[in-house]
């Protein structure tokens, strides 16, 4: 990509990091919406269980979520690597 | 190159920009906003601590409530929650400040005008808010790594540590070896990439959003707003992040911790506690 | 490995300045804020539990004063109920006293007085028949014209007026 010596393959780079994000994006994106889903009615059905709820779905949401920046890590990589 | 078109109006680079060298070190933008938010915290502390009262005025009271709402939640965590209390504190605050800094008004747009290799002239922002940039997020990550290494150690032993990277039966060793290797080393990885990924896809959210409405500012005056919003969204993201960082940071440290406690008690037992500790730890990793 | 690392720009030097900079800062942080305010929450919190502990044996003293009193006023009011029944109690049995005597006094009185009209009626009466014997005497010498001894005369007259006196007892 850089000083245009293959332009070829920086256009594929490019698809390949669009598709790496945009799959990537979609495991992540169904584990939260589990994730947030099983929160919210557990919390509607004892809001006072609010307080132990919340560290626990906090680290489960950052290590649901570590999958899709590991799909943004390699379309950094595939674009400027 | 038509792309270098687009990327002119969108300008996030990957890495921190170089500023001056001072001899061996190349003084780069996320330094300092690694600077300024250090001194943004130690502005705060003075402010905090200079009339400090037992009745907290509505200004100590807010600077308080992310010390107070982070203590509350370490103070949960373990019996022994003072030992490591200061070091996720100081996790989440500098994550907090850094990811803050770089939403300031003038943060990622003043900056030095640069002629680059190409031709091209190109803005180095003076300030780059120092969590985008991987060598803070990784410091901080090796920090916290050699943290709950060493309470493990601490906790079990040198070869009490070891046995555990084993794994239980031992003649799965050689499989989950390397297996457990991987996952103390994936902690690394993941904290840091995760709060260097999210801080930088923010702000290049922000460019582009601000790029595309700056485009069509003329023609729909409202869409000053649409930036706006992501700047709000910016802000809680900010304080997940550095959330997200210090409770992961503290639950392995806080593991490692409670293993010792076990392990105080009985041997044998404690062992085997801590054994069965571990597993739920490193399978959350492992997935990480 | 090291592609990766150098594909974000990640240099020893600049590694170590973020985490040397952290570290420093921490200290800091950790000397002159996170001491005093993690200090100042403990005693904020011992000093509202303290307060919750104060209030709670505050209500504890209040409710054992209130039962203080209550038992004190249940006392004050038995004494005095049994105070009233005795005084009653008294009132009735001097009453009685009074009463009986007073009834004994008048009865005395009422007795005495009857037997002095008895006496006095007596008395009158046996003036007033010794007055009669003579005046029937004197009567009687005349009507005879003769005198007799006074001896006889007087049985005479005497047992006369012992045969009127059945007559005569009514009409007094």
């Amino acid at each position: 990509m850089t000083g245009g010596t293959n332009q070829v393959e920086g256009d594929i780079a490019g698809l390949a990091a669009g598709l790496a994000i945009g799959l990537g994006a979609i495991g992540p994106g169904l584990g939260l919406g589990l994730a947030v889903s099983k929160a919210m009615e557990a919390l509607g059905r004892n809001p006072e269980a609010a307080g132990a709820i919340f560290v626990p779905y906090i680290l489960g949401l950052a290590l649901t979520e570590a999958i899709g920046i590991y799909a943004l890590v390699i379309g950094l990589l595939l674009l400027f690597a | 190159m038509p792309e270098e078109e687009g990327e002119s109006l969108i300008h996030v680079a990957i890495e921190a920009e170089p500023l001056f060298d001072i001899g061996p070190l190349t003084f780069t933008n996320s330094m300092v906003g690694a600077l300024l938010a250090s001194v943004l915290l130690l502005l705060a502390a003075w402010y905090i601590t200079r009339r400090s009262s037992l009745i907290p005025g509505r200004m100590q009271g807010a600077l308080e409530m992310p010390i107070e709402l982070m203590a509350g939640i370490i103070s949960t965590s373990s019996s022994r929650w003072r030992s490591y209390a200061a070091l996720i504190l100081g996790f989440f605050l500098i994550i907090l400040t850094a990811n803050w800094v770089g939403l300031l008004p003038g943060v990622g747009t003043i900056g030095i005008t640069h002629i680059d290799d190409a031709g091209h002239e190109a803005v180095i922002p003076l300030i780059r808010p120092a969590s985008a940039d991987l060598n803070f997020t990784l410091g901080l990550a090796l920090i916290a790594v050699i943290m709950f290494v060493y309470w493990g150690i601490r906790a079990n032993g040198g070869w009490g540590y070891l046995k555990e990277l084993l794994g239980q039966p031992i003649y799965m060793a050689p499989l989950m070896f390397p297996i457990n290797l991987i996952s103390e080393f994936s902690r690394l990885i993941s904290l840091s990439m995760r709060l260097f990924g999210n801080v930088f896809a923010g702000e290049v959210l922000l460019a582009t959003m601000l790029a595309l409405t700056t485009a069509v500012v003329f023609v729909l005056p409202l869409a000053f707003f649409v930036p706006a919003i992501f700047l709000g969204l910016e802000l809680l993201f900010g304080l997940v992040q550095a959330m997200v960082f210090a409770l992961l940071a503290m639950t392995y440290i806080s593991t490692a911790i409670a293993e010792h406690h076990s392990g105080g008690h009985d041997d044998n037992h404690g062992e085997g506690d801590a054994a069965h500790a571990d597993h739920p730890t490193a399978a959350d990793a492992a997935t990480a | 490995m090291l592609e990766f690392f150098n594909a974000f720009q990640v240099d020893l030097l600049r590694l170590v300045f973020q985490v040397v900079n952290f570290l420093v800062l921490l200290y800091l942080l950790n000397r002159f804020l996170f001491k005093p305010v993690l200090g100042r929450l403990d005693e904020r919190s011992t000093k509202i539990s303290k307060g919750l502990e104060d209030a709670e044996t505050a209500a504890r003293d209040r409710e054992l004063a209130r039962a203080e009193r209550e038992a004190a006023v249940a006392e004050a009011r038995k004494e005095a109920n049994e105070m009233i029944s005795r005084a009653n109690k008294i009132a009735t049995d001097t009453r009685n006293e009074i009463l009986t005597e007073a009834r004994a006094e008048a009865e005395k009185v009422s007795t005495r007085a009857r037997e002095e009209i008895v006496g006095e009626k007596d008395k009158a009466m046996a003036e007033i028949r010794g007055q009669v014997a003579e005046l029937a005497l004197a009567a009687a010498g005349k009507l005879v014209r003769r005198e007799m001894d006074d001896p006889t005369q007087r049985r005479l007259v005497e047992e006369f007026l012992a045969e009127v006196k059945p007559s005569t007892k009514p009409s007094s």
